[in-house]
């Protein structure tokens, strides 16, 4: 699986990035950087993570750590594999 | 883009007399008492807001091919009486009968259920318990468990803290405050021990889907064209087919735009929806 395919398409259609999510890279900053992604982008992004992978993502693994960066966030995917 | 606007169709506001209040309601006629008229469910909370736009430019596509239209605030919300708290699930059955029989008494007897994630479910749920009802059921990106929907929901509440590095809360916890009674708030909305119990209760599953009822059409977004469904979505979809149950599965791709902020259409979603009302069956 691409995952970071996966990504850039999740946060492209649940928080209208339009083109700009193409350079993103592992360095690219998430949380705090984006307006787009406030609490209800946070919860939508992590719904469609366990609708694609077909996994289920615990109130506990919910941390401000893994939205930090576009890399972090590529980690914990990887992590739900 | 302009064409699909329809701008010139007025959608009318309305009051309607539900049982604890009164309904708010944009209303199109049909061109004739006989042709469909669609009474539109929304979904909950910021779902409810967000869509907006995109269901009225659909009810205005579906004006200009002489359909009617209603849009539905449920009591407690938007521009209806009474208080977000007061919003459970008997109550929006509540509004969904109130509107039907004022709908009769206008002399209307052709009318379709449309909705929208919660409001889909609703929708099914409605058409089940009385199929002889309603001429048609559309159902939007259906919500399918109305407890995974809460727990979705109620996440909200965990990314606010996580946002504002306050402590920690499980969706655990929150449904053991309201277990105990107490309501709690999440993105700005007072959520009730009856709103979640009676949402957490509703399983699309479990719904007793007779012949009688028309056939469902199941509108649902896919990360590609001619992609699949979500996986919870091609079970239940497998156990309706095994059954024999007639629906329709009409897949499109584009932004979810009962989530986003600033107004975005999925032209795609309302061209398949004015297919599929020519389509037989």
């Amino acid at each position: 699986m691409d995952i970071e395919k996966l990504l850039k398409a999740i946060l492209q259609q649940h928080l209208q990035l339009g083109g700009a999510v193409a350079s993103y890279t592992s360095e690219t900053p998430l949380l705090g950087a984006l307006p787009e992604l406030d609490s209800m982008g946070v919860v939508n992004i992590i719904t469609a993570i366990e609708e694609n992978l077909g996994c289920t993502i615990d109130d506990d693994e919910i941390s401000a750590e893994s939205f930090e960066t576009f890399g972090s966030l590529m980690q914990f995917i990887e992590s739900k594999l | 883009m302009s064409e699909l606007l329809f701008q010139n169709i007025i959608l009318q506001p309305k009051y309607i007399k539900g049982a604890q209040g009164n309904l708010f309601s944009l209303f199109s006629l049909p061109k004739d008492k006989e042709q469909t008229i669609f009474l539109f469910l929304p979904s909950f909370a910021e779902e409810l807001n967000r869509c907006r736009v995109m269901v009225a430019m659909q009810a205005r596509q579906l004006a200009a091919q002489g359909y009617g239209c209603v849009l539905l605030d449920y009591y407690g919300t938007g521009d209806s009486q009474g208080d977000f708290s007061e919003n459970h699930w008997e109550q929006w059955e509540q509004d969904v009968d109130s509107v039907y029989q004022w709908l009769q008494t206008q002399g209307y007897h052709n009318i379709a259920l449309w909705g929208l994630r919660l409001g889909a479910m609703l929708a099914l749920s409605c058409a089940v318990k009385q199929p002889e009802r309603y001429s048609k059921v559309l159902l939007w990106q259906p919500v399918i468990d109305g407890s995974v929907f809460m727990t979705q929901f109620l996440r909200l509440r965990i990314a606010m803290l996580m946002d504002r590095g306050l402590k920690k809360e499980t969706t655990q916890e929150m449904r053991a405050m309201l277990q105990a009674g107490s309501s709690i708030e999440v993105a700005g909305y007072e959520i009730t021990t009856q709103m979640v119990q009676s949402i957490d209760a509703q399983k699309m599953l479990g719904y007793l889907i007779s012949d009688k009822l028309p056939i469902i059409d199941w509108f649902e977004v896919t990360m590609e064209e001619q992609g699949e469904l979500p996986l919870a979505s091609q079970r239940l979809l497998q156990t309706w087919a095994d059954k024999k149950i007639n629906y329709r599965v009409h897949t499109y791709t584009g932004p979810f735009f009962w989530q986003l902020h600033e107004r975005e259409l999925t032209p795609l979603l309302i061209e398949k929806t004015l297919a599929s009302l020519k389509l037989t069956g």
